[in-house]
């Protein structure tokens, strides 16, 4: 178990003076689970990420993986930047990689189960450069995992991938967590797959402001959404309050959102042929829903006005 | 995989970072022939240039020069090994470096054994320049100018990375080579000896450390040789701040990447 408990971690720099990034944050992420830490830019993520992988020093609290304290060759990282080397092969960074670790690794040391599972095999001698980003984050998963780490902390992983890769790639790390019991750390601001995960933790503002499961957090807002999108969201907005109708949140200037509602019930509230709409949308509630309702933040999209009706 | 004692994992480290540079060296060609030929191109024209207008002493101004441009080659070697640092700052394998259990320590061995091995290996291809210039060495000679060129070869690549390690672009460190690097090879006593330059110039260079350098290593250099190279500080003297030199900056750079 990867216990945080109250870590307060602040910046003292010459020119801006003191930043207060992670003020007294607490957490467990479990055994053979994914955790995803999710937060709006700003809210500590990657300090938080600097604290557990020692890039960082710890200022007050403490960081343990089973009462011991975290660090060495029982950490797998993987960062959001790709720390391979260009220029080496796949088989070359896996080996130097290994090395660093105390271990000298030859071709027939290589697990074929996690070569033949990232798919890497036949690419051992290619170099990194000519691998694709989808590959090249294989090498790095490969990296991490081939030292037989009992926590993997990954950094914005899905950055660059395209839909189909980042889901491949998630399958593939909840396979490693589930079937090595691995403490699985995923920071990142892709709301899907922090969706997918088993624990969601959200920081925001250097604290934790929720720490559960993706369908408690989500809870609150039903099996179904609805979103309206167009113009005078005000005039949309004071007919579902005269209605009673459904929670109303703001996501946007321009959006609306609708909770635990159904689009059959929102359009009798509605003129279904208000000129004010522009698009009306149902679907299953999401993280980002929660997010942005929590934070009034959307994490890929800036700032955003939030008003609950 | 077999785990390996525990000394070994001090080593390892060291040794696989090292590597890795080598074949940074090796892959990039153009590097290689920039590497290979600007000591060749820099000799050829200084020393036909200077010809006869530079007294050498009684031997010839590509016989002076010859030792000087392998420190050259010494410095530039530790100039591009050390760079690499933010290079690999920005694209992230430094950090991954930092967060594996590898000794920080290795980082700078490291370092500095590549740089200094590439220096070594520049330096043996730029000596088949030797027979046009009409010099032979002893082989206490070569045995000893490849000793302090080691060691001045871990010392510049050491000045390098205390220079690199906290620089974020790779054109700062490009102002810093030549705005302190560059002039203190100039004035190393490689080009020119302090005895004819005026006297303000003179005591700058006896103020610079790579004088002491380049003395020690002139003298390992032409040793048993029938060159004499007048003017140059005693070699005890040479000897401790060349010590002194190393050892600070060995000493620095290890406390550097230790901080966080």
């Amino acid at each position: 178990m990867l216990r945080l408990r109250d870590i307060s971690h602040t910046y003292r720099t010459r020119k801006s003076g003191e930043t207060h990034a992670l003020g007294g944050v607490s957490f467990d992420a479990r055994p053979g689970e994914v955790t995803a830490v999710i937060g709006p830019n700003g809210s500590g993520k990657s300090t938080m990420f600097g604290l557990v992988t020692g890039g960082l020093a710890l200022q007050q609290g403490s960081v343990t993986l089973d009462g011991q304290p975290v660090g060495g060759a029982r950490t797998g990282v993987v960062f959001q930047s790709p720390a391979l080397d260009q220029y080496l092969s796949v088989f070359e960074n896996l080996a130097y990689h290994a090395m660093l670790f105390g271990l000298r690794l030859k071709r027939s040391d290589l697990p074929a189960e996690l070569i033949d599972g990232l798919d890497l095999a036949d690419r051992l001698d290619t170099r990194v450069d000519e691998l694709s980003g989808g590959f090249q984050r294989r090498v790095e998963l490969a990296k991490a995992l081939m030292t037989e780490p009992e926590l993997l902390v990954l950094d914005e992983p899905f950055t660059g991938l395209d839909p189909a890769v980042r889901d491949g790639f998630f399958a593939m790390l909840e396979q490693a967590t589930t079937s090595r019991g691995l403490v699985t750390l995923l920071v990142t601001h892709d709301l899907g797959m922090a969706t997918r995960c088993a624990r969601v933790v959200l920081l925001d503002s250097g604290r934790v402001a929720a720490d559960a499961r993706p369908s408690e957090l989500l809870a609150g807002f039903g099996s179904t959404v609805v979103v309206i999108r167009g113009r005078e969201l005000h005039g949309i907005e004071a007919q579902v309050r005269e209605a009673k109708g459904p929670r109303t949140l703001r996501v946007a200037d321009d959006a609306l959102l609708l909770c635990d509602t159904s689009l059959r019930d929102v359009l009798k509230i509605l003129d279904e042929h208000d000129p004010r709409i522009e698009d009306i949308e149902a679907r299953r509630p999401s993280l980002d829903d929660y997010f942005v309702s929590v934070s009034g933040f959307h994490p890929q999209g800036g700032i955003q006005e939030l008003e609950a009706a | 995989m077999m785990a390996q004692h525990a000394a070994y994992r001090l080593l390892l480290p060291a040794y696989s970072l090292w590597l890795r540079d080598l074949k940074h060296f090796i892959r990039q060609r153009s590097r290689v022939i920039g590497a290979v030929g600007q000591p060749f191109v820099i000799w050829i024209f200084l020393s036909a240039g200077f010809r006869h207008s530079m007294d050498a002493g009684g031997t010839t101004y590509g016989v002076y020069l010859f030792p000087g441009i392998i420190l050259l080659i010494a410095l530039f070697a530790a100039i591009f090994s050390t760079i690499s640092v933010i290079d690999d700052r920005k694209s992230g394998f430094l950090q991954g470096v930092l967060a594996s259990p590898a000794p920080r320590a290795s980082i700078v061995w490291s370092k500095m054994l590549a740089g200094t091995t590439i220096a070594l290996a520049q330096s043996v291809i730029f000596l088949l320049l030797l027979p046009f210039t009409g010099l032979t060495l002893s082989w206490e000679g070569i045995g000893l100018s490849a000793l302090v060129l080691f060691f001045a070869g871990m010392a510049l690549t050491g000045l390098g990375l205390v220079i690199s390690w906290s620089m974020t672009s790779t054109q700062g460190f490009h102002a810093v080579m030549n705005l302190l690097l560059m002039p203190m090879w100039l004035l190393s006593g490689a080009l020119f000896p302090p005895e004819g330059a005026a006297g303000w110039l003179a005591a700058v260079i006896r103020l610079n450390p790579l004088y002491y350098v380049n003395a020690l290593f002139q003298q390992a250099f032409f040793l048993g040789s029938d060159v004499r190279v007048a003017g140059v500080p005693p070699t005890a003297l040479s000897i401790a701040v060349f010590a002194a030199l190393f050892a600070v900056l060995t000493f620095v750079s290890l406390r550097m990447v230790h901080r966080k």
